[in-house]
């Protein structure tokens, strides 16, 4: 029998209701699974109870930010990959959380996102597969 | 030149400085916009790509395309009426929805410069006031708290019922220069347009018969509090 990969999991997190629809179904195709949050809080429930491949989340979010929300996550996965989207660039030094974290400027195209996706779960290709490991 | 006359100058320089300053919030709110329409694009062009039959996906992105435009000529108009300071009739108001409404807009702003805010707002805190004056007064205030506080912190923001009084108040700990409305001596010497915001915030607030007030603790605790008649 083939080696079939388990789908990549996406963990994409945006309050905007239209925007996650949009861009979950642009997303999720054969191979790949999104689980959409519109909060932060949310979305570390999200990630506590499964096994995520990428973080992808918007910075504006209600309550805790796309910012506190990374910062909570490398706290109980320091290589999780992790894109910020937001509305222009980000002032903030991301290379202090880490290579793992990276931002995209809105408007983006889905290619860029599926682009970034791809090398992200590359780089982590070790740790994911000692997280798909059954116990 | 009078004094309403230069009022009116410094307000307009004030205005056009908070705009400026708030350049990353309504690049955000735009751009978040132009996201939903483009994605909606996008999947109606990949549906159409699609082998298969997508005309069901294809249909719903039309509509979710539809939304998207409608949602942006929403953001685009709110946008408009910041950037462009018309002249407006004093009316009534919801203090708490105001508030509510800036810490949306500047969330962006907020999280970038990592300030977790802190919002308590009652509905129906009903005033009597010159919204674009208050809403752009609002801004000019969090902006200069998010500038005082450039490693991040914690901004407690609220709107509440006192008495007869609706009271807007913000809390942060930080720089109180910020907050702190220099004297006529000292704008004369030469201040930058920071140091304008707060006395011109207390001029609007003034102008509709509401108090702005800044006060600082004995530690690094500041607070800015403005106060107006509740309507009955």
């Amino acid at each position: 029998m083939a080696n079939q990969q388990p789908p990549v999991r996406v963990l994409y997190v945006e309050d905007n209701a239209l925007v996650r629809e949009l861009t979950s179904e642009l997303l999720a195709t054969e191979g790949r699974q999104v689980i959409a949050c519109g909060t932060a809080e949310e979305a570390v429930r999200e990630f506590n109870r499964q096994v995520c491949d990428v973080v992808i989340t918007d910075l504006s979010l209600p309550a805790q930010s796309g910012l506190d929300l990374a910062k909570a996550i490398l706290t109980v996965s320091p290589g999780a990959p992790i894109v910020i989207l937001s509305g222009y660039p980000l002032p903030l030094p991301l290379a202090q959380l880490g290579p793992n974290v990276r931002s995209l400027t809105k408007p983006v195209e889905a290619n860029q996102i599926e682009l970034l996706i791809d090398e992200l779960v590359r780089q982590a290709a070790p740790r994911r597969q000692v997280a798909q490991q059954p116990e | 030149m009078n004094e309403p006359g230069l009022q009116g100058v410094l307000e307009a320089a004030v205005h056009d400085y908070i705009s400026a300053r708030c350049r990353p919030a309504y690049l955000h709110e735009t751009r978040s916009g132009l996201q939903a329409i483009q994605s909606s694009v996008e999947l109606m062009a990949r549906s159409a790509a699609a082998a298969a039959d997508n005309s069901a996906v294809a249909r719903k992105a039309s509509e979710l395309a539809k939304r998207a435009i409608a949602n942006h000529e929403i953001a685009i108009s709110r946008v408009l009426d910041d950037l462009i300071a018309t002249q407006q009739e004093a009316a009534p108001m919801d203090l708490g929805v105001l508030l509510g409404d800036v810490v949306e807009f500047l969330q962006n702003m907020l999280a970038s410069n990592d300030l977790a805010v802190n919002l308590t707002a009652g509905e129906g805190i009903m005033i009597h006031a010159r919204k674009g004056r208050l809403r752009m007064a609002v801004l000019g205030l969090i902006g200069n708290a998010v500038e005082a506080m450039p490693r991040g912190s914690r901004l407690p923001v609220s709107v509440e019922r006192q008495s007869s009084r609706a009271l807007l108040r913000l809390g942060w700990a930080g720089i109180d220069s910020a907050l702190r409305i220099p004297d006529w001596n000292e704008l004369r010497s030469g201040v930058d347009l920071n140091a304008l915001i707060a006395p011109v915030a207390r001029h609007v607030v003034m102008a509709d018969g509401g108090q702005l007030t800044t006060s600082s603790g004995t530690g690094d605790e500041a607070a800015l509090s403005i106060t107006y008649p509740l309507l009955s």
